[in-house]
């Protein structure tokens, strides 16, 4: 008879021998009979998690202080140090802030003092250039002590335009040159006084100029005609340019993607373009969710999702191939938002809002900020990974999806929904008592928007 | 193994020679993927070397057979650790309060809980005989179980089920399970389950969630809607969740708390059911009855696997985890097993014939457990509990997440929280767990089918009852071909009114749906989500303006 039956040593397995720490010995076995059944576990626990993380969304984190006195109407962030952040107010006040700390590195008003339309860090984020009402560009030194020597805040150095007040400043991301715009979009070198080329339109004047950040010689801007317009550096003209129903507010490339870009509409709505499909067939993708008109967009440098800053008073954040939002941030005291930016490694949110605060956000709303340990980290993807596998699930659906958003958007939400059947219906009536052969043509959603486009 | 670890050990900053918080935590965190590395190394070997093979009796040559092999035989051939765990035997003849009744294993195989029927109980690890506690109740004692853990048990007394914790505290009473019989715990939902056969509150189910304390349903099985009976025996499926009762009657049912009819009811012997037991893996169920029968049942497809005759009625029967089948007959204990294919026998030999055969003489058995992770049996009889030795019983690899025998105090206490956090919902318990969390079918478009179905079967039977037979001059060539015409013309009319109405009714069905969807869009909802299901194409052409 073959006979063999289980015998373990009790001081190994208990770890006895194992020295003074008494370690237990780690075993697995994956035979289902002795684990609790796995698929019911794991849908409860996908529920659980989807809870878990509404419980622990806490988007907002501070506010920098001291705030400006006037509206926030423009925001930068630093191209090389992940702290640094400039912002602009109304009053031509400028402040660089040091986001560690929620406090600023140094504040500066221009003279004279002039509605400050556009700021951006130089493209080595050594100096801060801000354009005004007053037709100027005023340069700050990144790394000077101006509050130490207040002498210096006299002696900025300007740049003197003079084809009318400036809208808009972008800074090239490899020479050291930045874009304008007012009536013209001017290319100006950093060491000359003059623009170096000035790219003429038919246009009366743009207010938003955007640097491709990897076709670096291509130029993204918007024009108060409602027209986007394209140029090319090294040929002077307008390569392209689309003419839309409403104004364009704001424009942002997504960098990973750098023919693609995206655009802050009047209409309540963004759009993802192709530079290279720039025509009236429309848009890539429509982006709808914000309630008033939108009027700032900044892509995250992971090209995977975008922010957009309302004039509804919220911010929200869009997966960059999805037509709806993830994400609403709002707070109580939040007015108008006309500016926002994400941080250089993307964790993090900025906003500009009409109260005069700079405001700081997570970019995921529930993900802890502090440095993981390897259980936590592992804890944390496995409830991502549950939350994705059953968002289907009736249950876990309505918890993840769920946002509290403000009275005021809701009820627009309502209207806007309203309006939006009404239409579909009056539509859906013209076709039907319209003989065949005079029924208007189908117009898709992503090109509803185009009035014509322009070579 | 040690050298490697104490180098990892050695490796290991001392905290608190570390003096900023920040380096600290910079250090913690080094510590903490040391940590992993060293526990994904540990989970590697744990999977690849398998280092515990099953307990084995294989006969080398056609004479032999393992049912002649005795326990006495076997004790030179094993080690001296299991020797000792063979030699296990309380003897509690000298005892006012026998009989005892049961001997039960905890989860984790280390502690053994035993009862006598008038109130003497006695909780001790039975590896190293340490008394953890011991009561007197002088109270009858009709079953007991153990909760979650090691620490806390249940006993069905005379009048309630209390609990106790590992110092026989009574902590509990639970004073809705009246006149408790049996009782069952459910170690993935916390549920304590007890059924009462004997007096007033005759034949509940009654259910309470041990980490709340709240009853959840009780059930009345004995009704005279569902004519089930007394009953005798109870088991849990631990795959799903499912209570098992064997009945008087013969059935066996199955239930769920949040049914009060049993979820499915098995004619099983047609006699009174005495025993039921399932599986581990939740696959197969097997009783006994007074008709002296043991009977397997596949529990996926609810059908009879096979059965065999005993020579009496099963006092006791039970199942282990590497499915032995475990029966006594007076004093003699049988081993059954059907299903393993190390042994070197057939399937109808293995079907036939018992696995092993022991009699300790003198003895009344009066139930029998298998121990988990070991190759050990405990056969409790009116006088006392002793281990029989059974190759092959026990599951030789455990998990240290699951029940463990060598759980340290503080992997005891991750457990516990683990059990807790994860203790499934009582919706989850149906018969096939795997329809947790699938959606619905769009339940409108259910009924239409379901119509559709009998529209059909209703069609057929119209045109069958037109070709009835009727003699009396009734069967001429003419008046046939007549009658077929005109009863095929009705049917045809019948086919068309009922087409005419579905078209109706699935137009009336789409404007529904569009609606519906309207309405989740206004919600704030894309449509086509879970329970807009798409418009199926066979409604297409419904939708207007297309």
């Amino acid at each position: 008879m073959k006979i063999r039956v289980l015998s373990r040593s009790d001081a190994e397995w208990s770890g006895r021998n194992d020295g003074a720490q008494n370690r237990a010995r780690f075993s697995k076995n994956v035979n289902p009979a002795l684990h609790p059944p796995q698929h019911p576990l794991d849908v409860h626990r996908s529920v659980t998690a989807a809870k878990l993380n509404r419980i622990l969304a806490r988007p907002f984190l501070f506010a920098c202080t001291p705030s400006h006195v006037d509206g926030v109407y423009c925001l930068a962030r630093s191209r090389t140090d992940i702290s640094l952040l400039a912002s602009a107010a109304a009053d031509g006040e400028l402040k660089l802030w040091h986001l560690p700390t929620h406090s600023p590195r140094f504040q500066l008003t221009c003279t004279p003092p002039a509605f400050v339309r556009g700021v951006t860090f130089s493209h080595d984020s050594r100096r801060i250039l801000f354009c005004t009402d007053a037709k100027l560009v005023h340069s700050a030194n990144v790394h000077a002590d101006y509050e130490q020597q207040p002498a210096l805040k006299s002696q900025l150095h300007n740049y003197q335009a003079n084809a009318g007040p400036l809208a808009a400043i972008h800074a090239h991301y490899a020479q050291p040159q930045f874009a304008t715009a007012s009536s013209v979009v001017q290319i100006w070198h950093e060491t000359r006084s003059a623009p170096i080329q000035t790219l003429s339109t038919t246009i009366d004047s743009l207010h938003c100029v955007q640097w491709n950040p990897v076709e670096t010689s291509i130029l993204a801007s918007a024009a108060s005609d409602r027209s986007i317009v394209l140029y090319d550096v090294r040929a002077k003209l307008p390569v392209r340019s689309l003419v839309l129903k409403m104004r364009t507010n704001d424009i942002s490339w997504n960098p990973i993607e750098p023919f693609n870009f995206v655009t802050a509409n009047d209409d309540h709505n963004c759009y993802t373009y192709d530079m290279r499909k720039l025509t009236s067939k429309g848009a890539l993708t429509v982006h709808k969710d914000h309630t008033a008109a939108v009027m700032s967009v900044d892509f995250s440098p992971t090209g995977q999702e975008f922010v957009t800053g309302s004039y509804d008073k919220t911010i929200r954040i869009f997966p960059y191939t999805a037509g709806r939002s993830r994400e609403i941030y709002h707070t109580k005291r939040m007015q108008r938002v006309f500016a926002v930016s994400f941080s250089l490694d993307a964790s993090y949110l900025i906003s500009g809002s009409d109260d005069g605060d700079v405001r700081v956000w997570k970019s995921d709303r529930s993900r802890p900020l502090k440095p993981l340990f390897a259980a936590e980290r592992e804890k944390v993807h496995m409830s991502d990974k549950l939350i994705e596998r059953y968002q289907g699930l009736p249950e876990v659906r309505r918890i993840a999806k769920k946002r509290h958003v403000p009275a005021h958007v809701r009820s627009m939400q309502l209207t806007k929904s309203i309006i939006k059947k009404s239409a579909q219906r009056k539509e859906r009536n013209v076709r039907r008592h319209t003989a065949a052969d005079k029924r208007p043509k189908k117009v898709t959603e992503r090109e509803k928007n185009i009035v014509r486009e322009l070579e | 193994m040690g050298t490697s670890a104490r180098r990892l050990r050695a490796r290991q900053t001392d905290l608190d020679a570390v003096k900023p918080t920040t380096r600290k935590r910079v250090a913690r965190a080094n510590d903490a993927v040391e940590h992993v590395i060293r526990t994904r190394k540990a989970n590697r070997d744990a999977t690849v070397l398998h280092s515990d093979a099953p307990g084995l009796l294989q006969p080398q040559s056609d004479l032999e057979h393992t049912y002649h092999f005795t326990q006495a035989q076997l004790k030179p051939h094993i080690d001296l650790a299991t020797q000792a765990k063979a030699h296990f035997h309380l003897d509690l003849s000298q005892s006012r309060l026998a009989p005892y009744h049961s001997a039960l294993f905890s989860r984790s195989s280390r502690s053994m809980l035993i009862a006598s029927r008038l109130g003497h109980v006695s909780l001790f690890d039975w590896r190293s005989l340490k008394l953890r506690s011991e009561l007197t109740l002088n109270e009858t004692v009709r079953s007991a179980a153990f909760l979650h853990d090691d620490s806390f048990f249940a006993l069905a007394q005379k009048h309630f089920v209390y609990i106790y914790d590992a110092q026989g505290l009574q902590i509990h009473t639970l004073r809705t399970h009246r006149e408790p019989d049996n009782l069952v715990f459910l170690p993935h939902h916390l549920l304590l389950a007890s059924t009462s056969a004997q007096a007033a509150p005759h034949g509940r189910l009654v259910y309470t969630d041990t980490s709340t304390g709240q009853v959840l349903s009780e059930c009345d099985y004995a009704s005279r809607q569902l004519r089930l009976n007394n009953a005798t025996n109870a088991a849990v499926n631990y795959s799903n969740g499912v209570v098992h009762l064997a009945h008087t009657s013969g059935v066996v049912s199955m239930w769920s708390p949040l049914s009060n009819r049993p979820l499915a009811r098995m004619f099983t012997h047609r006699s009174s059911v005495n025993h039921v037991a399932v599986a581990q893996n939740g696959n197969w169920m097997v009783t006994t009855g007074e008709d002296a029968r043991l009977c397997f049942w596949d529990l996926r497809t609810f059908r009879k696997l096979f059965e065999t005759n005993l020579p009496a009625s099963p006092s006791a029967l039970c199942v282990s985890q590497r499915q032995l089948v475990a029966l006594s007959f007076g004093a003699t204990v049988q081993i059954w097993s059907p299903f393993s294919k190390s042994y070197g026998l057939s399937v109808t030999q293995q079907r036939s014939q018992p696995y092993m055969r022991q009699t300790y003489s003198g003895n009344r058995i009066t139930s029998l457990q298998f121990c988990p992770f070991e190759d050990v049996l405990a056969v409790c009889h009116e006088t006392g509990v002793r281990n029989m030795i059974v190759p092959g019983a026990g599951e030789p690899t455990f998990d240290t997440r699951a029940p463990n025998p060598y759980e340290t105090r503080k992997q005891r206490r991750q457990n516990e929280v683990r059990t807790l956090i994860d203790k499934l919902p009582p919706a989850t318990i149906m018969l096939d767990p795997s329809n947790v969390g699938t959606v619905d079918k769009d339940p409108v478009q259910r009924v239409r089918e379901i119509r559709e179905i009998q529209n059909r079967a209703n069609l057929d039977k119209i045109q069958r009852r037109a070709l009835k037979k009727k003699q009396k001059g009734r069967s001429k060539i003419s008046k046939r071909l007549k009658k077929i015409q005109t009863s095929a013309g009705e049917a045809r009319k019948i086919r068309l009114q009922g087409a005419l109405e579905e078209r109706r009714r699935t137009a009336k069905l789409a404007e529904s749906i569009r609606d519906r969807d309207l309405n989740e869009k206004k919600a704030g909802f894309a449509p086509g989500g879970v329970g807009s299901a798409p418009l199926p194409d066979a409604l297409q052409r419904f939708v207007r303006n297309k």
